[in-house]
């Protein structure tokens, strides 16, 4: 084709009025390409990462969701608002167990937190003057008479809702145990239990160890904060260090992690299930001691460790074998009878004994027996604590966890929840993706800034160009005139020139491209690192303000644990890939052609007779 | 035989300023014709019309039959006639030689060999294989016109049609140019329509018509 040889000579012969050209769209497109390069960078970088790590999800109340609701149906007055929000029970163990069979769940643990109250051996660390107001309403309680008469001051400090200094925290398995997981948490000395293992043992922290002079295989002594005679021992198989720095900040002691006392998930639901059908307090002791006792010998025998046995535990150690019958019953009984919620001490006695009889003959019945309670049991335990207001009996907070693979997968177990029944008062939520989206600011204010950028660019670009060109075209009209006179149609002209137009773009975009891919790195790198500095500051600012680290976009709550700081994205490796060469080839050609529109409204209006009447 | 014949052509840029007047014109092939009159009596007109570059107010031009506005524009200019205008109007980026290929492949001459075909229509205008290769810009005056008259018969259009050849070049110059001309229609049997203000280019022509007409002036 004549045309593409003859647009070719005339892009190199004149190559002084295509050199302004040239110069523009290079600078054009070096910008364009650097913006386009740090978009892409940010969206691959927000990618990439986002599937290299694990994504925990949680089912939450959607609270908005049942507020809305309320509104819809005219309730809207603050009090049955809040009898309302408070009726809300959270999800039950089954309830959990039945979402985690969407496809999408790579795992699926849980844990069951207790708050309980130590006995004199064992103080808090952070203690405050809780502990004193519930020993005043401790001791006072049986004397006064709820409900008669006028209200005294004890009355008034029973209405103050009570948290125990001790977080019993109940792991389902080892993959429930995150901060040991990813390291920030381990075992310093002795071991961690067993995964779910039914023996009462725990792990607790090396700081609340050395505060109560505590060490591997002593025994601790928990005690119901609302009923003092319920009293569960656990022994002592390990100490932890919690690496986070955030442990000194805390003002009140079941907010400060070193009071959390950790086990497996089967001891925290005996626990809880224990509190619930408690009648006679003699039973839990012997029974703890014994389990316990057997677990140290376990693990003597197993770990070889160098674990040094009380002497009161060799002492039950002796009795081991001839009470381990007694203990296995005693725990299947107490479970079968709180099937049966609050029946009288006779019955449960009676049970007991039944049971011990039947059951000790296979220690599976009595697990499978177990396993059956467990679920029912939360059942209950969600219905009393809801309805009974002055039921001392323990309550639990489960906190279920699913894992999932890709963010693909977490985007999909909404829907597929929903299509499991999950009701609309609940919904999905995920700190790691909250967590991640926050890390992703210094990034996205870049993508915000570059895509501004871009579009100011272009636009200057485009105006620059159009008018670049018709001052172009208007000295070419005498050569234009010549080619329509020797008989070339209006199209084929204009098809010429949009030829120039997209040779010459093409030409000083290929630069561009090089030199802003070039530069693209580190350009985007120095302005993540001032975009960083400048979130950093902002967060600090914040914390300046509240006195504290400010939990909504800096923290991450998991586990009620608080963690360190968001770590921002602050470089980035790779730029410039096929996509953004698509994007740079669109820009030229979406140029070209802008800027050919001139030439070809000017072409298409143009009056060859121009050049017989011009004669100079 | 007549080639390009005028049948009443009138042309006005509006209504008070009438150009040509109820025109009737006959131009043989095989012969030289010169169109004289004063500034303003519509000479270049007359050339845009018999060009297409324009389009008649009444009246109508046919090209051996047909008529030339019932023609694609494109189609006549590049195949049916040439142009040649008083400052050449040859592309300056481009060599003598590809002014000449363009206009053939403007035409989308069937010529495999366009740049011998080229460089032959040069060489018969007089231009030297080095001068056909020289940018256009470099060549004199005389020569630019050899160009563009070489252009102007490189696509075989049977009608030349000349504004003002001669006007920027010298005497001597303008005659050899004028010879050039004359040769063509002579020799080869093309239709030469010749705009001129020069009384002695005119007088060498077969017929001049001497605008505004009244009657023509000779016939060939």
């Amino acid at each position: 084709m004549y045309i593409i040889r003859n647009a070719w000579l005339s892009v190199t012969r004149s190559l002084s009025r295509n050199l302004i050209l040239c110069l523009i769209i290079f600078v054009i497109s070096t910008a364009a390409c650097v913006a386009l390069s740090i978009q892409q960078s940010a969206n691959l970088a927000r990618n990439r990462n986002i599937q290299l790590m694990d994504i925990e999800a949680h089912i939450n109340i959607d609270r908005q969701y049942v507020m809305d609701e309320m509104e819809d149906s005219d309730t809207t007055d603050r009090a049955s608002m809040a009898d309302t929000l408070s009726d809300l029970s959270s999800m039950t163990l089954a309830d959990y167990e039945t979402y985690e069979a969407a496809p999408s769940v790579e795992d699926f643990y849980y844990s069951l937190t207790l708050s309980l109250d130590g006995n004199d051996d064992l103080k808090p660390l952070s203690e405050n003057e809780h502990a004193d107001l519930t020993d005043l309403l401790d001791s006072s309680a049986p004397d006064s008479n709820r409900g008669s008469g006028a209200p005294t001051s004890v009355d008034i400090l029973a209405t103050i809702t009570y948290q125990g200094d001790f977080q019993l925290i109940g792991y389902v398995s080892d993959k429930a145990m995150g901060d040991f997981q990813d390291g920030v948490s381990e075992i310093t000395s002795g071991t961690m239990f067993e995964e779910n293992t039914s023996d009462y043992v725990c792990v607790i922290s090396e700081e609340l160890a050395t505060y109560n002079s505590l060490s591997v295989g002593d025994q601790i002594t928990l005690v119901n904060f609302q009923n003092d005679a319920q009293k569960f021992v656990l022994t002592i198989v390990g100490l932890y260090k919690d690496s986070s720095d955030d442990t000194t900040t805390a003002t009140d002691a079941f907010l400060d992690p070193a009071n959390r006392i950790l086990t497996s998930y089967a001891v925290a639901n005996d626990i809880l299930d224990r509190s619930e059908d408690y009648e006679d307090p003699s039973a839990f002791v012997t029974t703890e001691k014994q389990d316990s006792g057997k677990y140290i010998e376990k693990l003597l025998t197993t770990n070889g460790k160098a674990v040094t046995p009380t002497a009161e535990d060799a002492q039950t150690d002796s009795d081991a074998a001839a009470d381990s019958t007694a203990a296995t019953t005693d725990s299947a009984a107490s479970t079968t009878a709180s099937t049966t919620a609050s029946t009288a001490s006779a019955t449960t006695s009676t049970a007991s004994a039944t049971a011990s009889d039947s059951a000790a003959s296979t220690s599976a019945v009595s697990d499978s027996t177990a396993t059956t309670a467990t679920t029912t049991d939360t059942d209950s335990s969600t219905d009393d604590s809801s309805s009974e207001d002055d039921d001392d009996a323990l309550t639990g907070t489960i906190d279920a966890t699913y894992l999932f693979k890709t963010m693909s997968d977490y985007e999909a177990f909404e829907t597929q929840v929903r299509d499991l029944g999950l009701p609309d008062k609940y919904t999905v939520v995920s700190n790691d993706v909250a967590t991640y989206e926050a890390s992703l600011v210094p990034l996205d204010n870049l993508k915000t800034f570059a895509l501004t950028f871009l579009f100011v660019i272009l636009g200057i670009g485009g105006i620059v160009l159009v008018a670049l060109n018709i001052f172009s075209i208007r000295e070419r009209k005498y050569e234009i005139g010549v080619l329509l006179a020797m008989g070339m149609s209006k199209m084929k002209v204009t098809a010429q020139f949009v030829l120039e137009l997209l040779m010459i773009t093409f030409l000083s975009l290929a630069c561009g491209v090089l030199l802003g891919s070039s530069i693209s790195v580190p350009i985007t790198n120095e302005l993540l690192a001032s975009q960083v500095a400048q979130e950093e500051s902002l967060s600090s600012a914040k914390v300046t303000s509240f006195g504290r680290e400010v939990s909504a976009t800096y923290t991450k709550p998991k586990g009620g644990d608080v963690e360190g700081e968001v770590a921002y994205i602050s470089t980035i490796s790779f730029s410039v890939d096929y996509s953004v060469l698509l994007q740079m080839a669109a820009i030229g050609i979406a140029l070209a052609l802008l800027s050919g529109t001139v030439s070809s409204l000017y072409v298409m209006r143009y009056d060859p007779l121009v050049i017989l009447t011009e004669r100079d | 035989m007549s080639i390009l014949t005028m049948e009443n052509v009138s042309f006005a840029y509006d209504r008070r300023t009438p150009v040509l007047r109820n025109l009737s014109i006959q131009f043989d092939q095989g012969g030289a014709y010169a169109v004289v009159g004063r500034s303003g009596a519509g000479k270049t007109t007359l050339l845009s019309l018999l060009g297409h570059l324009m389009r008649p107010t009444m009246g109508n031009i046919f090209f051996d039959g047909r008529n030339i506005f019932e023609m694609n524009e494109y189609f006549y200019r590049s195949h049916c006639v040439g142009l040649v205008f008083q400052n050449y109007n040859l592309l300056p980026r481009l060599s003598a030689l590809e002014n000449v290929e363009l206009s053939m492949n403007i035409a989308q001459s069937g010529s495999r060999h366009k740049q011998v075909d080229a460089e032959h229509y040069l060489q018969k205008m007089g231009l030297t294989k080095a001068q056909a290769n020289r940018r256009v810009l470099k060549l004199s005056g005389g020569q630019q016109q050899r160009v563009a008259i070489a252009r102007a018969i490189s696509t075989d259009a049977k009608v030349i049609l000349a504004d003002e050849p001669t006007g920027n070049l010298d005497k001597q110059t303008g005659m050899e140019v004028l010879d050039l001309m004359l040769d063509l229609a002579h020799n080869e049997g093309k239709c030469v329509v010749i705009v001129t203000h020069a009384q002695d280019i005119a007088m060498r022509c077969d017929a001049i018509f001497k605008l505004p007409l009244v009657n023509p002036v000779g016939v060939a």
